[in-house]
This record gives structure tokens, sequence and C-alpha cells, in this order.
């Protein structure tokens, strides 16, 4: 096989939105969708959800936990060379393992496992 | 036998140009910012573009007001207003966004108003009062434009490097 036909690795990207901004994370770290209020949820610096009732659950190494979102668009399947890691410039926290370019705009692809330490926290 | 025309020139060209036929050239990039107007040297500008999606980055600091997608890169962008403590831009439908490069980091910097590419003098620069904001520490001088305000010339690599700086250490 060349490397011209070798295949694309390619994955699978849920896409929500909170506060009008879309993220995505991998499909396998989201254990279920729920509603939200019935998991216990941690409050991040992606800001506050507005007309959410659905919440993302994940797993910790100390239980369930949910991300409330304000819409879930559903899940897309990317190919890596769509993929991008963080700007070194940035420093962004872990939580962000990189971005998908998509046609619309950068959406930035969330490590569930880094949650649950980006913590809300204003920065000026 | 006398010498040519050409021959009785060059021996009497002087061996080397006197100060006052020297005259250094530099292009400096000039873009608005608020009501700042502001230039830097044009090879540290790698292109001017429009604005497309801001994605904002949480938990970055005020100055980085999120990452755009710019040819299959991720790029910060940088408010030059709130870098400065001069207050913040609103991006708007003739905003702009050029990068700028330093050491092979790419950063964004929104614009208001882009006035184009001018060739100054060198010798036109003058040295930027002390103190005059916090932006001083990245002016490398002033300049006289012919139909612009007074264009303070940014050390553009060197606010890239402080940038970053900034971002490491919060």
């Amino acid at each position: 096989m060349t490397p011209a036909t070798a295949a694309v690795p390619e994955v699978d990207v849920l896409i929500f939105e909170i506060a009008g901004t879309r993220y995505g994370t991998d499909v396998t770290q989201v254990t279920r969708i729920s509603r939200s209020g019935t998991v216990k949820p941690v409050r991040t610096a992606l800001g506050e959800t507005s007309a959410g009732t659905k919440a993302l659950v994940f797993n910790t190494p100390a239980g369930e936990r949910a991300l409330p979102v304000d819409r879930v668009h559903g899940v897309e399947r990317l190919k890596a060379t769509d993929l991008r890691r963080m700007p070194v410039a940035t420093a962004a926290p872990a939580v962000f393992a990189g971005a998908w370019l998509s046609p619309a705009a950068t959406i930035l692809l969330l490590d569930m496992s880094q949650l649950v330490h980006f913590a809300e926290r204003k920065i000026e | 036998m006398s010498p040519s025309p050409l021959q009785a020139a060059i021996d009497a060209a002087p061996e080397r140009a006197s100060t006052g036929d020297q005259r250094v050239e530099e292009e400096i990039f000039i873009f608005g910012v608020g009501a700042l107007t502001l230039g830097a040297a044009s090879h540290s500008i790698r292109e001017v573009t429009r604005l497309g999606p801001i994605t904002p980055l949480p938990r970055s600091p005020a100055f980085v007001m999120g990452v755009v997608g710019h040819r299959g890169d991720v790029v910060p962008l940088v408010d030059l207003l709130r870098f400065f403590a001069q207050g913040e831009m609103k991006p708007g439908g003739r905003s702009r966004f050029y990068i700028g490069e330093n050491q092979g980091q790419r950063v964004g910097f929104l614009t208001d108003a882009v006035f184009g590419l001018r060739r100054i003098d060198t010798a036109d620069r003058i040295q930027a009062p002390m103190g005059s904001g916090a932006q001083s520490e990245f002016v490398t001088g002033l300049v006289r434009v012919k139909d612009l305000p007074t264009v303070s010339l940014l050390d553009l690599p060197r606010i890239i490097a402080a940038a970053r700086a900034r971002v490491v250490a919060r």
C-alpha cells in the first residue's frame, strides 16, 4: 500500500453547544446523554448554559459527572487530517485537546478526562 | 591621449557615498486599532485577511480573543487594545486581522482599519516619549506619514514574545 492510498484515521466526535459556542469531544468519552440535574455537574469556564436541559455524562475516578449543555448537535466522523493541535502560543489548558477546522468555524475539542481539573476561573 | 568622458567621470567619483547621500528606507505596514495609528515592519507581517468566525478560548488571558482557522492552521487572535490596557476592540464587518510571526509562532492581530504599506526613511523616525502609555515598551519610534496621524512603530516580534510569556505565566 502506498502512502497515497493509506486510509486516513477517522474519529467520531460528539458536537455540542454551550453558551453559544460549539465544542466537540471523542464520543467514546461520553457514557450517555442525560437530563441535567440527574448526575453531579461540573462547573467549568466554558460558560453558563441558558436553555439546556441535557448533560453529557462521563466517568471520572470519583464517579460519574455531567457537563450541562445547551444543545447536542450530533456525531461527526472526522478525518485526522481535519484536526489540529492547539497552537503553542495559546498555552491552552490540557482540557483543549485540539481543534477541528470545520467549514463554518474552528471547533475546540475537549478531553473529558481533563474537564474536572478545568474549574471555572476568570483571568484578566 | 585624453581620457574618455566616462573615464573622466569615474576618476572624479568619490570613494564612498557621503552621509547626505545615504538614504535607508524601510517598508512598514500601517493599521488602526481604536484611536491608535500603528505600524510594524512589513517583514514581520505574513498576511492581512478578512476576519472569520472567532472561537473563544476559555480561561485564556483577556487579550486573547480566541482562535481562528486560517489556511489550515489554528491561530490565536490578540486584541492589542486589551494587551496595551487601553480598552477593548469590537470586531465588525470591516475588521481585518494580520498574521505576525516570531520564532515560528504565528499570532493574529485584530485591526479596525488597514492603511497599507508605506516606505519611510529611517532618518525620519523620532524617538517615542518615555512612559507614553502601557504600549511604550513595545514602541520603537514614531514617524509622520502623509495623510495620516503620527504612526507609532511597534516591535511586533517583541509583542508576540511578551504575549506568549503572559499566557504561560498565568
